[in-house]
């Protein structure tokens, strides 16, 4: 909602009040200030008549211009069209300073030229018309010399006023405003217009009148439309266009009133409801506070309807059959200013056109609803105490009526254009705003004490700790939206969200659906970093992901691309490239110990791909980037991991006395085939449960041709010293059970 | 005799040979005390003591050079070892993302002051995001969140309230509690992602208790633990879930009130919006003479703030250019 500071003194008398004041009253009491600008045309910039102006001798496209500028006339020269004779417009003297030049004396084809004609945009005002502007006296009797600012010079606030304060999308409105915030009373103002003898019963009739939820009031005129400068610098300041002369006047009145204004012209009209919603039936239909077709013809005949209908009313049969809306929805549906007769009469008064004699009056009666106010309730809501006299002072600044008064409580009613106050909070908002927060001490809750610390917050904690725990080991943290696009996940063979329990109104294709994975998005950044020069890229990311059923769970995944060190003296500056290895031990790190199993995944190298396992259950994916995916997504080498975060384990661990006895070492050379996995042999160890093998793990592994030979070191401790030969019979009976299923010694 | 020559010694061999020559099987004191047998009573005494004094000062200079000797050859192997530890300057890298951290601290904030934390589904339907907090289907301040909606009628939740609403119907008053979490709307440009973060809160008890006051002193001494020592503000506002409503303000913490681009040049920066909470809510749920107040901030607006990022979308980006300056 724009207005400026002239506008708003039609309606409210600020002489003396600093628009920093007005700025600071309007943020003060919840009309939110989101911009100002000052309006301020150059120095030097005069009012000018012209007096003659002739076709310039030696260009056709020139005009050769006398002004007077008061105190002299200049000669000027203007290419603009329309410069004519008689013309009161601004003239730019010499030494003014335009914002895009300084104006000289010049030659114009031979001529000399002392200044120049401006165009509003020349002198730092919006570009709202051809040519040169053509001034009036309509923002006050132009006096020739005088500095243009005078008359021209505003200052614009834009406020964002909120959803619920319909009242306040009008000059009016915001004038109202400021008046109980300042705390002065708002003008009373006189309205002109020449009515003539001839009524409006002569030329309107209401054929039919079958309105339910609306008011009117409809008023005719008559002429042709002269629109005065005002209207279109103000039209243009706030930033509204109009269709054509009549929606010009029409679109000011309502920006300057708040009522709604529908003109049409003058024929037979019908009134009627539609489904719910009153309509004026007019050469095309107008649907009260909602949309309006009625196409309107410039041919000197005209009425107005001026005209409210219930905001909530009008919401809902908008919302239940689905119709289309426009501008008078938008004022309607949040409350227009209720008072018909203002918002015609401002309206007549620009128009300055004859009026027929009388109106059609067919309003509904706005009664003002009645509430009670318990004074100590206020005092609980806001926690002080402000006085009854102060709180009735308030509420008459704001145009609420006191019916009733007692020691404990006040009967007010509420003014009409206030839609939005429906109970004691409400008010207490009212008495609030207009009293002051500042004013409000702060006070500390006493509050009952009971432990908060819930599940909740031990995820959180738990997350943390493992976020951290990444970032130690050279992880970055990302963040991304839980969108994906659809078709990439497919492509990829992940899960998608089933088609009826998608997406309606995705934001972008690429953004369609949920994810199911976050590590596409992951690979994205890779590809990104990488793009940008890093050699190196740890990346991580936690998130929620979606599966067919469209059910929720956090994962946490990672990436790992690029170099396993960065580059130094040491590494030569050719650092190792990472490998599975390091994605497992950056893993362990974060979540401690687990076991792989060989695993699949629709983009992991088939046969660098494991199944992250804790405590027998599948956790999630450790993997190579299929060489294919890698090649899609422009990158060399990646290794990822996804993990469900649900299924980490934070129970506490639990420890077991230290075994104080000396450990042995002992290594077995293995022949194996070349496709059995290092998880047979730990399965057939494993299951011999020998109780002095405290562990035992592969440490070498070398081609031997069409075998391989595995190194595998055993660490043994009793609960005493082991002796040699009680150590030889725990390597004899791995090794027997070994050669049982083909293993031999190498 | 000649001490002299254990001070000149070059190196341990050396050394070693000279306290042989001394000192030995047949070294020359060796020699000289075999030799004693030969002298009479009286002299022995006296040649022995010589004797005696000579060994005591010859084992005390080798000593001494071993030392010195082992010293040097220490130094000069430790010199070999020089490296330019200026080559070795750290390339630290991994960093906690900016609107993690700052959701962090908000977290911490609160949940020090004993406030429970509240989750609910991103995925959420009609009522409580909208209908249980005064904004039935027809209200106009829906135009104010542009919703993703799915088939079936569900939608992504605009903001982290409707997780009040779930809290309040699971849980009985008194109730203090925050809501951290993703939210979407439908709006992508320079100072809009489809996806952000909140972190709103909630107390409740009985009628009478919770008032506006009372949450002017949380969200004072809250923004005042996020920023440092800044000026808050409160102006009148709407939300239709609270009322009264305001919109908090900060002093500019760039240009500390005098007016810069960043504060628009108004020497204050918007950073919350709370208010008293609307009976209607409380309708919503059940709820009967009680009394409460809610508040709700916006995580990126916090974090561009607390760590100076111009750019919104930036984050969301997994650019390292951003991330390696929170290291
Ligand atoms: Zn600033």
């Amino acid at each position: 909602m724009i207005v400026t500071r002239k506008w708003l003194e039609e309606f409210i008398d600020l002489e003396g009040i600093e628009t920093d004041e007005i700025i600071l009253t309007l943020n003060r009491i919840g009309q939110e200030v989101e911009g100002y600008k000052k309006i301020e045309i150059p120095q030097n910039v005069v009012i000018g008549e012209v007096i003659e102006c002739e076709k310039h001798p030696n260009a056709d496209k020139l005009n050769l211009c006398k002004v007077n500028v008061g105190d002299e006339e200049l000669q000027i020269i203007c290419g603009a069209i329309n410069v004519a004779a008689g013309q009161r417009v601004a003239v730019a003297k010499i030494g003014a300073q335009l914002p895009e030049l300084k104006i000289k004396k010049a030659k114009l084809r031979g001529v000399e030229s002392f200044g120049m004609i401006c165009a509003a945009r020349e002198i730092g005002l919006p570009d709202f018309h051809e040519g040169i502007m053509v001034l009036d006296d309509s923002l006050g009797k132009l006096k020739i010399g005088e500095y243009v600012g005078k008359y021209l010079n505003d200052e614009i606030i834009e406020l964002g006023v909120t959803a619920n304060r319909g009242d306040s999308f009008s000059i009016y409105g915001i004038a109202r405003e400021l008046s109980a915030g300042i705390n002065k009373s708002l003008k009373s103002l006189e309205f002109n217009y020449e009515e003539m003898q001839e009524g409006i019963g002569r030329v309107v009739n209401i054929d039919k009148n079958e309105l339910k939820k609306s008011s009117h009031l409809l008023r005719a005129v008559e002429g042709e439309f002269n629109v005065p400068f005002k209207i279109e610098y103000r039209l243009a300041l706030i930033e509204e266009e109009a269709k054509n002369k009549i929606d010009k006047f029409i679109k000011y009145a309502m920006h300057a009133t708040g009522v709604l204004l529908t003109p049409m012209n003058i024929c037979n009209i019908e009134l009627d409801n539609e489904n719910g919603a009153d309509v004026v039936k007019c050469f095309g239909k107008y649907y009260v506070g909602i949309k309006n077709d009625i196409v309107v013809e410039e041919n000197g005949k005209y009425l107005i309807d001026a005209n409210f209908i219930n905001p909530k009313y009008v919401s809902e049969i908008v919302f239940l059959n689905g119709l289309k809306t426009d501008e008078y929805f938008f004022r309607a549906s949040r409350g227009s200013e209720p008072d018909l007769n203002f918002g015609m009469n401002y309206l007549l008064n620009e128009m300055k056109l004859p009026v027929f004699s009388g109106d059609i009056d067919l309003s509904n009666d706005l009664k003002p609803k009645i509430i009670n106010i318990n004074i100590n309730e206020v005092k609980e809501i806001i926690g002080f105490e402000i006085d009854e006299k102060s709180i009735v002072e308030i509420l008459k600044r704001l145009d609420f009526e006191i019916k009733s008064i007692t020691d404990e409580s006040l009967k007010v009613a509420i003014p009409v254009f206030r839609h939005d106050i429906e109970n004691i909070q409400d008010i207490t908002e009212e008495i609030l705003r207009i009293y002051g927060i500042d004013n409000i001490p702060s006070k500390p809750l006493v509050f009952e004490e009971k432990n908060r610390i819930n599940d909740n917050i031990k995820k959180i904690e738990f997350l943390n700790e493992l976020k951290l725990k990444a970032v130690a080991n050279g992880f970055y943290e990302v963040i991304h939206f839980v969108f994906e696009d659809k078709q990439r996940l497919k492509k990829y063979g992940f899960e998608v969200v089933d088609d009826n329990l998608d997406l309606i109104n995705p934001i972008a294709n690429e953004l369609d659906t949920l994810r199911s994975t976050l590590l596409l998005q992951l690979l994205d950044d890779v590809r990104y970093n990488r793009a940008n020069d890093y050699k190196r890229v740890y990346l991580f990311t936690a998130g929620s992901v979606y599966n067919s059923k469209r059910e929720e769970k956090e994962q946490f995944a990672f990436v790992l691309n690029g170099y396993a060190d960065y580059e130094n003296p040491i590494n030569h500056g050719k650092p190792q490239k990472v490998q599975f290895k390091d994605a497992v031990d950056k893993l362990s790190q974060l979540i401690g110990d687990f076991k792989l199993t060989e695993g699949k995944h629709s983009i992991a190298h088939p046969y660098q791909c494991a199944d992250v396992i804790k405590d027998g259950e599948k956790i999630g994916v450790i993997a190579k980037l299929h060489p294919k995916v890698a090649k899609d997504f422009d990158i060399d080498d990646t290794y990822f991991a996804e993990i469900d975060l649900d299924k980490l384990d934070k129970k506490s661990k639990q420890a077991k006395e230290i075994n104080r006895f000396q450990k042995v070492t002992r290594d077995l050379s293995l022949v194996v085939d070349k496709d059995i996995s290092y998880k047979n042999i730990y399965e057939i160890i494993s299951n011999l449960n020998i109780e002095e093998l405290k562990d035992f793990y592969p440490i070498d592994i070398f081609d031997l041709g069409d075998k391989n030979s595995l190194t595998v070191r055993f660490k043994l401790q009793g609960q005493k010293t082991l002796q040699e030969n009680e150590i030889n019979d725990i390597m004899e009976k791995i090794l027997k059970a070994l050669e049982e299923k083909g293993i031999r010694l190498r | 005799m000649d001490l002299d020559q254990i001070k000149k010694a070059a190196s341990l061999e050396e050394l070693e040979k000279i306290r042989v020559s001394l000192l030995g099987k047949n070294g020359i004191i060796t020699k000289r005390f075999k030799e004693l047998k030969n002298l009479s009573n009286e002299e022995k005494k006296k040649v022995a003591k010589e004797l005696n004094e000579l060994k005591e000062k010859a084992l005390e200079l080798i000593s001494q050079k071993k030392y010195e000797l082992e010293e040097e050859l220490l130094n000069m192997k430790l010199k070999s070892e020089r490296i330019d530890v200026t080559l070795f300057n750290p390339k630290p890298t991994g960093a906690i993302h900016p609107i993690s951290d700052t959701m962090n601290k908000i977290i911490d904030f609160f949940t020090k002051l004993n406030f429970s934390v509240e989750t609910g589904p991103l995925v959420e339907d009609d009522f409580h995001n909208f209908e249980a907090l005064n904004l039935p289907k027809y209200h106009p301040a829906r135009d104010m969140q542009d919703t993703f909606y799915f088939k079936d009628g569900t939608l992504l939740r605009t903001h982290t309230s409707p997780v009040q609403i779930r809290t309040m119907l699971k849980q009985k008053p008194p109730i203090r509690m925050i809501s951290p979490g993703a939210v979407f709307r439908r709006d992508y440009d320079l100072t809009h992602t489809p996806m952000f973060h909140q972190v709103e809160g909630l107390v409740v008890d009985e009628k009478g208790k919770v008032s506006f006051a009372n949450l002017k002193f949380i969200l004072e001494s809250f923004l005042i633990h996020m920023f440092g020592d800044v000026k808050v503000r409160f102006r009148p506002s709407f939300f239709p879930f609270t009322e009264p409503s305001a919109e908090v303000d900060i002093s500019c913490i760039f240009c500390k009130g005098e007016g810069c681009r960043v504060c628009s040049h108004t020497g204050w920066l918007e950073v919350l919006g709370c208010g008293v909470v609307d009976p209607n809510v409380f309708k919503a749920v059940g709820y009967e003479n009680v009394s409460g107040y809610a508040f709700g901030l916006g995580v990126e607006r916090f974090a561009m703030l607390l760590n100076r990022i111009n750019d919104l979308r930036s984050m969301y980006e997994g650019d390292i250019r951003l991330m390696e300056q929170f290291k």
